[in-house]
């Protein structure tokens, strides 16, 4: 056996696997670390992970011990280029592993890179699903990937010279002390690592056919039996199912469930030479193989622009960036709705709502929408801590806990002046080692709303104009992020102004500038004065006889009516006007409050 | 082979004796003077003979700490906090040290080590009272600003062995494939006299009331005849297989920046009551002008004591200005009749607002909640808990354990020396459990929290507990098999024999038409 190990060590020291595993671990590092890097920061703020006693109720229930580790190792993701290294190496061995397990030849070792390449690309094809942090993309299948191997290479270490009777023999000791305790192998696999212990399981099933051609259905049966009885014996069967909840999301499903099968496959190929000459002949297949293997990844990864740019914009939200975020929000070349939220903090930040709303390249953009994903920092941004806890508490609670909702919370509560419950939260981002500093630096200053607010600019400005007790019917964080729904202070009559001219309502634009018109000085803001003008071009000149409206505008629209009559398409109209209101007025998708999910 | 299992057996007797070595408090400490802080605050208390171990976390600096306490028989034990800080004590030496100290004091010495230097603080006492508390609690967990029903679920706790076991929990849903409902659940209540009948509400695709009594489970709508709303807060009759109820339409308003949060209030309210084995519904109270809703039997089941408002119409305006009074009605049991109501504390007239009775078993105390508006006060910081004693009809507030955030959710054991309340007083927002011990006198003592193994379990709970009550016996069926029961019985509608109020009706359909002001 010993002298049979060196003899596969052998191998993994070829120098061309050497180079390919680099290879391969470096594509993988770029692949992560520079190219999805927005993501890997996403995934991390969806995730959470302490040490507190509600966490240990999960880890009691299945997957609890993997969800735990997995989580512990996704906090650090919030430095995306360290842990992209990091997972790289990790599925680079597992793979590495698998080729010594499988005795893949050097010449077709590439095979061995393929279960790793598609757990590269599970978190990407995610989509919209990482904010519902149903596993902790990326590690979970890394670290499921790494039980079944060792798994498995322990399994073939006791049982390494293949022979059936042995393996039946230790079974029949098993069976001795009872049914039952056999099925615990299952139970445990598949308790603590979930849907990777029945991958395991069948990858042994797999390796164990693929060598023993006379006893094939014996061990497929012993392989398989304590899968199956251990969820008769052991598992409720409200539980069957429950390892493949996930599988709901179809990009998951289908990359999970190639990774988590791909080795079994691979092991069932019972020989490459069969392939046929053609294959055997190629010199180059390995590389061949490799560009193969990295150009599918890099074609069925989630390459929206909306959704990476989400991400993006996101991350400089969180990094209270509001330059990067309005200077990437401008970037994005289809943006969503998000993009347009997130874009309306940073224009919000930097004093530029008015001049700079509708500048935008909004044709496609579907603004208004039902996910509330994003609405505890839409309304922590807006100035109403208390919605924004609500939604906070609303998602941390429906979708599990992660970093973002936690940080939300904690700045609402500090915001309403309850820094008891504030101290709560902190405590249990102390137990992460990521955001003790962040807890740390929030406890410095939250003795007053005042002080916190001096040392916190962004959360500071978020509190603009006087509180009142409205109640208010929170559905449209748009429209409320425009319109704060209080105080008749001079900031929220300009916002409902504004979102008047954002909701396409120029009736009520217009009775809003008759009533509060002046309080904007002798210079209107450029979109509030084409509408002035739009409104004349409808035929009621009334504002416009009230207001100045500046030549230049008003030929501008003149322009910009003729191309519209002329029916010239957005993209033509955007390279011309792309920065007038009257682009958006006559192209953006009208926003529309919706039911509730 | 042997060799190993010698040596594995040896390193555990070593592990057993090291464990079971005593531990003793160092020959020479310094005292620092003062009380020392722990989590929970379990010092200077009265607890009953029965609880779970009191474990708690030290907030002292500290790198080891020693504990001494003190029995009246003279019996020392010294105990040891783990590496967090945590006193930790065996549910078997507890149990040994409470019944030493029956009627007695356990008296504590924290002793820290910082560095070579052992410092002791000023000793606090345990009076045990020879007085059991109620075995179970039950409760609802919920995050404070009740927005979505997220993870809620009922749950009941073992009082005696700090263990949490769940009734129906929201969660169970996202693991059963089967369940094609989502319920919001809340109010669970028991039969003072056989506390295995109970009941609790569900609200969502299927609403009504899951109802057990003589051991059946039964799924009932009790909105029949012209009742314009289903009922929703409850009372079981003392004795009779008799649920009062309220006919009623909440509504929750959230605010933009009002530190309450939440108002929660009634657009309707009237009394009926449930007769559970003829399956049918009257009225007991029915008016177009008033807010009728919390109610309590008193013990001997002659009176129902409810509150009152002579508000008839809520909206988000005048929520503030909505003020309860607390009557009550006679009961005639032979003829399942009320007589008209009497006020019992009218406290409209000076500008506050009463809701929630509850009586001693002994029919002395009436214990309540007093606020400046509304009847719900989970959230009005203005609420505190008040005693009213029947006979001298003195009225006054329970200080030692109101505080300037809200008080909630009060009862009495089944002995009635033992309250229970919710109280936020720790963070204005994650409502906890506390007990205290009352006295004869009415006189409510220091109270301390729900013990848990993990002393700091409840301040890391980022939930609120909600409409608890104390039980003596546990609930017998499990959640599975209430999800069983919700999923696959049809609901049973009671009929209606009072007179039916064609007021109430609309005329061509016969559906309840009540105008509400939104």
């Amino acid at each position: 056996m010993v002298l049979s190990f060196n003899i596969k060590m052998q191998r993994l020291k070829d120098k061309n696997t050497i180079i390919l595993a680099l290879v391969w671990t470096l594509l993988a590092v770029i692949y992560w670390g520079v190219y999805q890097q927005d993501i890997l920061y996403s995934i991390h703020s969806g995730s959470f992970y302490t040490e507190a006693v509600p966490f240990v109720e999960r880890v009691v229930q299945e997957d609890g011990w993997a969800m735990l580790v997995a989580r512990y190792f996704t906090q650090f993701f919030i430095a995306p280029l360290s842990a992209s290294i990091v997972v790289a190496v990790v599925l680079c061995l597992c793979s590495l592993g698998l080729g010594l397990l499988l005795n893949i030849r050097q010449k077709d070792m590439v095979w061995a890179f393929v279960p790793s390449s598609l757990i590269l690309l599970i978190p990407s094809v995610a989509g919209y699903n990482i904010h519902i942090p149903i596993r902790d993309l990326l590690v979970m299948p890394t670290l499921g990937y790494v039980c079944v191997l060792l798994f498995v290479a322990l399994y073939n270490r006791v049982f390494g010279e293949n022979k059936v009777s042995d393996i039946i023999e230790a079974r029949g000791f098993a069976g001795m002390a009872g049914v039952a305790s056999y099925p615990i192998v299952g139970y445990l696999l598949i308790w603590f690592i979930g849907i990777y212990g029945v991958v395991a399981m069948l990858t042994l099933t797999a390796v164990l056919w693929k060598k023993n051609d006379s006893s094939r259905v014996t061990i497929l049966v012993l392989s398989l039996v304590p899968i199956i009885l251990s969820h008769f014996f052991v598992f409720d069967t409200r539980y069957f199912l429950s390892p493949f909840d996930h599988y709901i999301y179809t990009g998951i499903f289908v990359a999970e469930l190639l990774a988590s099968l791909s080795p079994m496959a691979i092991a069932l190929v019972k020989s490459y030479a069969d392939l046929g000459e053609r294959w055997e002949s190629l010199k180059w297949r390995n590389w061949i193989g490799l560009a193969v293997v990295s150009l599918t990844v890099f074609l069925c990864t989630e390459r929206n622009s909306g959704f990476r740019g989400e991400c993006r914009l996101f991350r400089d939200m969180m990094n209270l960036d509001f330059d990067a975020l309005v200077k990437d929000a401008n970037e994005i070349e289809e943006p969503n709705w998000a993009c347009f939220s997130f874009r309306l903090i940073g224009l919000e930040q930097k004093g530029q709502i008015e001049n700079r709303l509708f500048d935008y390249n909004c044709y496609r953009g579907e603004y208004i929408s039902n996910s509330k994903f994003y609405y505890p920092w839409l309304y922590l941004y807006a100035g109403q801590p208390l919605i924004s806890l609500s939604y906070a508490m609303d998602y941390h609670l429906m979708k599990e806990e992660n970093y973002g909702n936690m940080q939300v919370m904690v700045i609402d509560y500090v915001m309403i002046g309850e820094k008891e419950a504030a101290e709560k939260l902190l405590n249990q981002l102390d137990d992460n080692i990521v955001y003790r500093d962040w807890a740390d630096n929030v406890r410095k200053h939250y003795g007053t709303i005042a002080d916190f607010c001096k040392h916190n600019p962004p959360y500071g400005k978020a509190i603009r104009g006087a509180f009142s007790n409205n109640i208010v019917v929170a559905q449209m964080p748009f429209e409320e992020f425009l319109y704060a729904n209080y105080a008749a202070t001079e900031t929220n009559i300009r916002r409902r102004i504004l979102c008047s001219l954002f909701m396409k309502n120029i009736e009520d634009f217009k009775m809003l500038m008759n009533m509060y018109g002046r309080s904007f000085g002798p210079v209107l803001p450029v979109a509030h004065q084409e509408a002035i003008c739009l409104l004349a071009a409808q035929g009621d000149e009334s504002l416009l006889t009230k207001f100045p409206v500046s030549k230049n505008i008003g030929e501008r629209v003149n322009n910009i009516l003729k191309c519209v009559k002329q029916k010239e398409g957005y993209k033509e109209i955007r390279e011309k006007f792309g920065d007038s209101y009257l682009t958006y007025y006559f192209f953006a998708v009208k926003p529309e409050r919706k039911e509730e999910e | 082979m042997t060799r190993y299992i010698r040596i594995l057996i040896g390193a555990l007797m070593f592990m057993l004796c090291a464990s079971s070595c005593t531990v003793s408090v160092p020959e020479r400490s310094s005292s620092v003077n003062k009380m020392p802080n722990i989590y929970p605050d379990y010092t200077d208390i009265i607890v009953p003979i029965n609880i779970a171990p009191l474990n708690f976390h030290i907030e002292e600096k500290g790198e080891e700490y020693l504990l001494k306490a003190t029995l009246p028989s003279g019996r020392e034990s010294v105990f040891k906090a783990n590496s967090n800080g945590d006193v930790v004590f065996g549910l078997k030496e507890w149990r040994e040290m409470l019944k030493d100290a029956e009627g007695g004091e356990i008296v504590y010495e924290l002793y820290a080590r910082q560095g070579s230097r052992w410092n002791r603080y000023n000793s606090f006492h345990q009076t045990v009272s020879s007085d059991s508390i109620d075995r179970y609690i039950t409760y609802r967990l919920i995050e404070p600003l009740y927005t979505a029903i997220g993870n809620m679920g009922i749950y009941q706790y073992d009082l005696e062995t700090a263990e949490q076991t769940t009734i129906l929990d929201y969660r169970m849903k996202t693991l059963n494939r089967d369940m094609k409902h989502t319920y919001c659940m809340n109010c669970h209540t028991t039969q003072k006299s056989n506390p295995n009948n109970r009941l609790f509400y569900i609200r969502g695709t299927r609403s009504g009331m899951v109802l057990t009594y003589n051991g059946e489970v039964r799924l009932v709508n009790p909105k029949c005849g012209d009742m314009p709303f289903s009922t929703g807060y409850s009372a079981w009759h003392p004795t009779l297989p008799l649920i009062a109820g309220i006919s009623e339409k909440v509504r929750q308003s959230f605010t933009t920046n009002d530190p309450t949060k939440i108002y929660q209030f009634d657009l309707f309210g009237d009394l009926v009551l449930y007769d559970v084995e003829k399956n049918e519904v009257t009225n007991i109270v029915r008016t177009k002008d008033k807010l009728e809703g919390l109610m309590c039997w008193s013990p001997d089941g002659q009176y129902l004591y409810f509150s009152s408002s002579d508000s008839a119409h809520a909206s988000p305006t005048n929520l503030n200005k909505l003020r309860y009074d607390i009557k009550r009605v006679k009961f005639d049991a032979n003829t399942k009749s009320f007589s008209e109501p009497e006020m019992v504390i009218c406290a409209s007239e000076k500008d506050s607002s009463v809701a929630s009775p509850k009586i001693t078993p002994d029919g002395r105390f009436l214990m309540y909640r007093k606020a400046k508006y509304g009847m719900y006060m989970q959230t009005n910081k203005t609420a505190d808990i008040y005693v009213m004693n029947l006979e001298t009809k003195q009225h006054y507030p329970l200080d030692s354990i109101n505080s300037p955030q809200p008080e909630n959710f009060h009862d009495f054991s089944s002995t009635g020396r033992w309250i229970l309340f919710e109280s936020k007083k720790e963070d204005a927002n994650y409502g906890k459990v506390y007990f205290s011990y009352f006295d004869s006198n009415g006189v409510a003592h220091k109270p301390f929290a729900l013990p848990h193994e993990y002393p700091q379990y409840d301040r890391e709970l980022l939930k609120c507990y909600n409409t608890t009550e104390f039980t003596t016996v546990p609930n017998k069926l499990t959640a599975d098999e209430y999800h069983a029961i919700l999923e696959r019985d049809t609901m049973s509608h009671p009929t209606f024999a009072s007179k039916i109020d064609s007021s109430y009706l609309d005329g061509a359909s016969g559906a309840s038409v009540v105008r509400i002001q939104k």
